[in-house]
């Protein structure tokens, strides 16, 4: 009696089985050349023959919230292009982890957009930037590519 | 003071499920859509005529009930009470097949809804340019789009954040030629074998255990699972060149198993001129489900009546259609579906029901024309038949006004029974 009325009472509340929606954030500064990607991003579903993923719920870069990811080969090597939401402080988040996580980078800064690269055994990452007053205003190109 | 308590409990549960007004989350079937708007209308009879959109076809009034003569044709509704699984509900748009809810703006309704449909019926990806969500369901087809008040993006929804929940109801079908899918097993290893076609300007009949093909396939690709019943499957391809096309032509083949996406086994390739060339092979066809299909059928060989027989079943089956008996379709198509869809794996929903709905839909036919004079292939030491009409364009036609369906099918007939019956 006392389980049928705990039972009846718990269903009332919560009568369907939540999605665990934190289980499923992927952080893609994780994925590597070796990265089996179908266990990788598996409860994801995803949008065509690649991985391509446009809900920003499940998507973050060093904790930056992005926009959208899609991870394919070009050119025999394992590729992943982010795109970020067009905030400043993202921006600064994302160039701060960068440099942290691997020097600082190769610059380009032709004022009106700027490029950060850098290179690793593991790795080559290109992010450029559009300015305004010299300031970040968009980001224009965000690339990863991933050495075996 | 135990029992006190669980009576409390009980109590509460049930103040909490009366779900006192109305609940959109119930609604599983067109019926239930009108029936919760009738209650609607019949609660709020000094509102009612406001929630009529000014756009509705052939409306007659029925028991003080403004309805089409399809039912209630569209209904635009804004009552207090109206929610879905107890996510507030602003606004209703009710039609024969479908409702259309828009949360209210307020206490993060729109993430609320979007999570709760999500409970129901799983993630599935967003379309970027509108952040909408689909599901493609067998009784429903959802579509929710989340809309941006306060909110920054779908990881930060802001409290006034709504969404608008479209749901269309399919009908609801009883019959099993229409459930199919749930009678499908899938299996560790699935192979799939597909013989594939190497070859321009060349034309070529294929035979499969000694049936000729008679489908059309795209890309020079057949898949062979429905011809197979056995371990040890027979593939024989008699080509030649294009009769207008005088450079050489070369054909070749493999069978493979797309499953895996490796080659069963390799048919040379060799050179075609105006007189035909035969290749023909054998390879290991194990699969872990081999239907009966004709492997049980009489040899027809001897029947002296086959071609009425064979017309029998085509009329027969042309009633059926345009009479819609429906029970008379699932006895003549539920074997082929079944073992087609098994030999294929396929569990989706959508074969079975397309297959039925198209069936449904031929009932508007005005007629259906059967092939008198034709000639009946065998194969299979007789037990399988596949006629080529001569009169006519297909064994059968239905025909609709400057519309021709034509059909035809392999048949076989049952040892014990006196008729044919379609099978592939």
């Amino acid at each position: 009696m006392k389980k049928l009325a705990l039972t009846l009472f718990l269903t009332s509340v919560v009568g369907y089985t939540q999605v665990d929606y934190d289980a499923l954030v992927k952080n893609l500064e994780e994925i590597t050349a070796k990265t089996d990607l179908p266990q990788f991003f598996e409860g994801l579903p995803y949008s065509g023959t690649n991985y391509t993923f446009y809900d920003d719920r499940f998507l973050r870069f060093y904790d930056v919230i992005i926009d959208e990811a899609q991870i394919a080969y070009f050119v025999d090597e394992l590729a992943i292009m982010i795109t970020p939401f067009n905030k400043v402080e993202d921006f600064n988040n994302i160039r701060s982890k960068l440099i942290e996580t691997y020097g600082a980078p190769e610059l380009n800064d032709r004022g009106y957009s700027c490029d950060y690269r850098w290179d690793t055994n593991e790795r080559s990452i290109v992010l450029s930037i559009n300015k305004i007053d010299g300031e970040f205003n968009t980001f224009e190109w965000f690339f990863i590519t991933l050495h075996e | 003071m135990k029992n006190f308590i669980i009576v409390l409990i009980l109590l509460m549960s049930t103040a909490i499920n009366s779900q006192t007004n109305y609940n959109f989350s119930e609604i599983k079937s067109s019926p239930d859509l009108q029936k919760l708007l009738l209650k609607i209308m019949d609660e709020h009879k000094e509102t009612r005529s406001s929630m009529l959109l000014e756009f509705i076809e052939d409306a007659k009034v029925v028991d003080d009930i403004v309805t089409s003569s399809r039912g209630i044709y569209s209904s635009k509704i804004y009552v207090k009470g109206m929610h879905y699984a107890g996510i507030p509900i602003a606004e209703a748009i009710f039609s024969n097949n479908s409702i259309k809810l828009t949360t209210d703006t307020l206490n993060y309704s729109g993430k609320k809804l979007l999570e709760k449909i999500e409970s129901e019926n799983g993630l599935t990806p967003v379309y970027y340019n509108d952040r909408s969500y689909d599901w493609e369901k067998e009784t429903e087809t959802i579509n929710l789009r989340v809309k941006f008040v306060n909110g920054e993006n779908l990881a930060l929804l802001g409290d006034k954040d709504f969404a608008v929940l479209k749901i269309d109801f399919k009908p609801i079908y009883k019959i099993p030629l229409a459930k199919i899918h749930h009678k499908i097993k899938k299996f560790k290893k699935q192979p799939d074998y597909v013989l594939s076609s190497s070859t321009e300007h060349s034309i070529y009949d294929v035979f499969i255990n000694g049936i000729k093909i008679e489908e059309n396939y795209t890309y020079d690709r057949l898949h062979l699972n429905k011809y197979i019943t056995s371990n040890v499957t027979s593939v024989k391809i008699i080509a030649k060149r294009e009769p207008d096309y005088n450079e050489k032509v070369y054909y070749s083949a493999a069978i493979l198993d797309q499953s895996i996406n490796e080659d069963v086994k390799i048919i040379e390739g060799r050179f075609l001129g105006d007189k035909t060339v035969v290749f023909e092979t054998s390879f290991n066809s194990e699969l872990p489900y081999y239907p009966e299909a004709w492997t049980n059928g009489s040899d027809l060989r001897k029947e002296k009546k086959l071609k009425e027989k064979v017309i029998t079943l085509y009329n027969k089956l042309g009633k059926a259609i345009l009479e819609n008996d429906e029970q008379m379709l699932n006895s003549m198509l539920y074997q082929r579906q079944f073992e087609v869809q098994q030999v294929n794996y396929d569990t989706t929903f959508l074969t079975a029901r397309i297959l039925w709905g198209n069936l449904i839909e031929r009932s508007v036919y005005v007629n259906h024309t059967v092939s008198k004079d034709f000639e009946i292939d065998f194969s299979t030491n007789g037990k399988l038949i596949y006629c080529h009409p001569k009169d006519t364009k297909e064994m059968i036609i239905f025909e609709e006004e400057n519309y021709d369906d034509p059909f035809n099918f392999y048949l076989y007939e049952p040892k014990g029974s006196n008729e044919l019956k379609i099978i592939r």
